[in-house]
């Protein structure tokens, strides 16, 4: 059984040979090769009078610093205490002009700062400025071409956006707003929602057509926190079903799965995900939803997961990650499939011992077959 | 007081402000209007949030409806009245840009008549020292969400200790990786799963 089709008997409760592996920062290993949309060659952040000193985010610094998507620097950028830019404190701006903080050492991928649209009256001035086209095949080439020397064998997972329309959502009106919205603009934010949704919408058809040959598509969206939803069930309903819906629905017409990240505990609003088309949930901490309230989707849908990044894998001993894979298994998977091993891909922002990322592999060895 | 609670609940900001303004007009004192129907408004909030009835845009929407209310009553609460609670510093510390967490305490402590010092996040110790020197807060409340910044909460109570001033105000801490045990083995006096437990133990020390 090669990748595509361990991955996808895992997808299909299809009695794959073992449990299929997703390492998202790898190139060349796992069952599944992650390919990523790559900023439009012709972005030209910090150009604009408003985007003075606001550096490019592109959410993988390695693009830039492998040279994989070059930054034509305007000229505040030239100045000397700029030269090595990803080693400051700064902001970044990406396509939706979005603010990102991050930080100088690199620890973490950084963090929304203050909101672009923070007044609807504005909203038109925000289009004009912040409209990234998904029909730019630039964006697509670089991996398109990867997949196609090493990934000819693995089951090619292309990634819609950086992150998915809720995130961007609220990331493009600030948080507070973003949620307030449901209720105090409701039309400006539906609005705001379509014109992100189109642009995913594109977006898998653009990688359709890159010759990158897709089997699935992932999006990565934070619908909750701890302890519930960010939203109730039928808010999310009202608002999302008109975003998610046509996106997974392409995504099928492709003849391709959809993947879907959300961290927080969102069992609530899993049974709408799948009724609008989610073949897989993707969770780095399985324990917010708890193993008992993913039963309810056991053997529904696969879910693709990674030993508790909150708590096990970054504070358990090297033993109890391995004991961790043999309770993913037999909890989140069925006799014939149903459970993905997924490595979180930033594991050094979270300081992870290494012992424990072993103990990941280690335990896949001992445990990663499926059983009753 | 019943219709300005309500509206509260419901998130009418317009209506919360103009029935404060009602009601200040027909003579009821401020201390009334804060007590009766601010208050336990928020409080109610606070419940259904718990329960799992209200989310986050409907705590927050509320939240807004009652500071357009208090915005009214603020100048006319005398610091002596039984309605203001005192001061509460609340902060992400060190390292952490997370504030979903921290915002709603501060929320849920305005709401329960404390006058709330928010320093953000990213919150280094030396701001939290001088924010209490300064203030003189009844509480202070810290939040991390990783556990690579936990470690700030610890320094932030030493520092406390250090500069004297640990005696007069008692520590809250709260966020994802934060357990009772960290709490005790830090030296704060309360961990909170939510909001709406910090708010109980800030008013219960009062």
């Amino acid at each position: 059984m090669n990748s595509i089709e361990r991955v996808k008997a895992a997808m299909h409760f299809a009695q794959p040979d073992r449990v299929p592996v997703w390492s998202a920062n790898c190139l060349f290993s796992g069952d599944v090769f992650h390919l990523l949309m790559v900023p439009a060659k012709n972005w030209r952040p910090g150009h604009a009078e408003y985007e003075e000193g606001l550096f490019p985010f592109t959410g993988v610094d390695e693009l830039i610093n492998l040279r994989q998507w070059k930054w034509q620097r305007p000229s505040w950028a030239n100045a000397p205490q700029y030269r090595n830019w990803l080693e400051i404190k700064r902001e970044e701006v990406d396509e939706w002009g979005c603010i990102w903080l991050r930080s100088a050492d690199g620890s973490s991928m950084g963090h929304p700062g203050r909101p672009v649209l923070n007044d609807w009256s504005q909203y038109d001035t925000y289009l004009e400025r912040y409209a990234p086209d998904a029909c730019d095949a630039s964006r697509y080439v670089l991996f398109a071409r990867l997949s196609r020397l090493i990934a000819s064998r693995r089951y090619r997972m292309c990634q819609l956006g950086f992150q998915g329309p809720f995130t961007t959502a609220s990331a493009i009106r600030g948080f507070e707003s973003f949620l307030t919205d449901h209720y105090q603009d409701a039309d400006a934010l539906k609005k705001l929602l379509v014109h992100i949704t189109n642009f995913y919408v594109k977006a898998a058809q653009m990688w359709a057509k890159s010759g990158a040959r897709p089997h699935g598509f992932i999006m990565y969206d934070d619908l909750g926190v701890q302890d519930r939803p960010f939203i109730s069930p039928r808010t999310f309903r009202e608002f999302y079903e008109p975003v998610y819906r046509p996106i997974f629905e392409t995504v099928h017409a492709l003849g391709c799965d959809m993947h879907f990240h959300s961290c927080g505990k969102i069992d609530l609003l899993i049974p709408d995900l799948i009724r609008w088309g989610m073949d897989a949930l993707e969770l780095d901490s399985p324990h917010t939803i708890g193993f008992d309230n993913l039963q309810a989707f056991r053997g529904r849908i696969m879910i693709w997961a990674c030993v508790n990044i909150q708590s096990v894998y970054i504070d358990d001993s090297a033993e109890e990650c391995e004991k961790e894979v043999e309770t993913m298994v037999t909890n989140l998977g069925t006799p014939s499939g149903g459970f993905g091993a997924y490595f979180y891909p930033q594991p050094h922002h979270i300081k992870v011992p290494k012992a424990n990322i072993r103990a990941f592999r280690t335990g896949l060895k001992k445990y990663g077959v499926y059983k009753n | 007081m019943e219709k300005l609670k309500n509206l509260v609940m419901e998130g009418n900001v317009k209506g919360s402000s103009a029935r404060v303004q009602e009601l200040l007009a027909q003579g009821v004192p401020a201390e009334d209007i804060m007590r009766t129907a601010l208050v336990p408004a928020m409080d109610d909030v606070g419940v259904l949030f718990q329960n799992g009835e209200y989310y986050l845009p409907e705590m927050l929407v509320a939240s807004k409806a009652m500071q357009e209310g208090l915005k009214l009553l603020k100048p006319l609460l005398a610091k002596g009245s039984s309605a203001y609670l005192g001061k509460a510093v609340i902060g992400t510390v060190k390292g952490d840009l997370h504030d979903i967490g921290k915002n709603m305490v501060g929320m849920s402590l305005e709401g329960a008549g404390f006058e709330v010092i928010d320093l953000g996040a990213d919150v280094p110790v030396d701001a939290f020292v001088n924010a209490i020197r300064e203030n003189k807060p009844a509480v202070v409340g810290m939040s991390a969400l990783l556990t690579t910044t936990m470690p700030v909460m610890r320094e932030i109570v030493d520092a406390v200790k250090s500069a004297g001033l640990r005696t007069g105000v008692k520590i809250m801490i709260g966020g994802a990786p934060i357990t009772q045990k960290y709490a005790t083995e830090i030296g704060a006096d309360f961990y909170g799963t939510d909001s709406t437990s910090a708010k109980d133990y800030a008013r219960s020390v009062i």
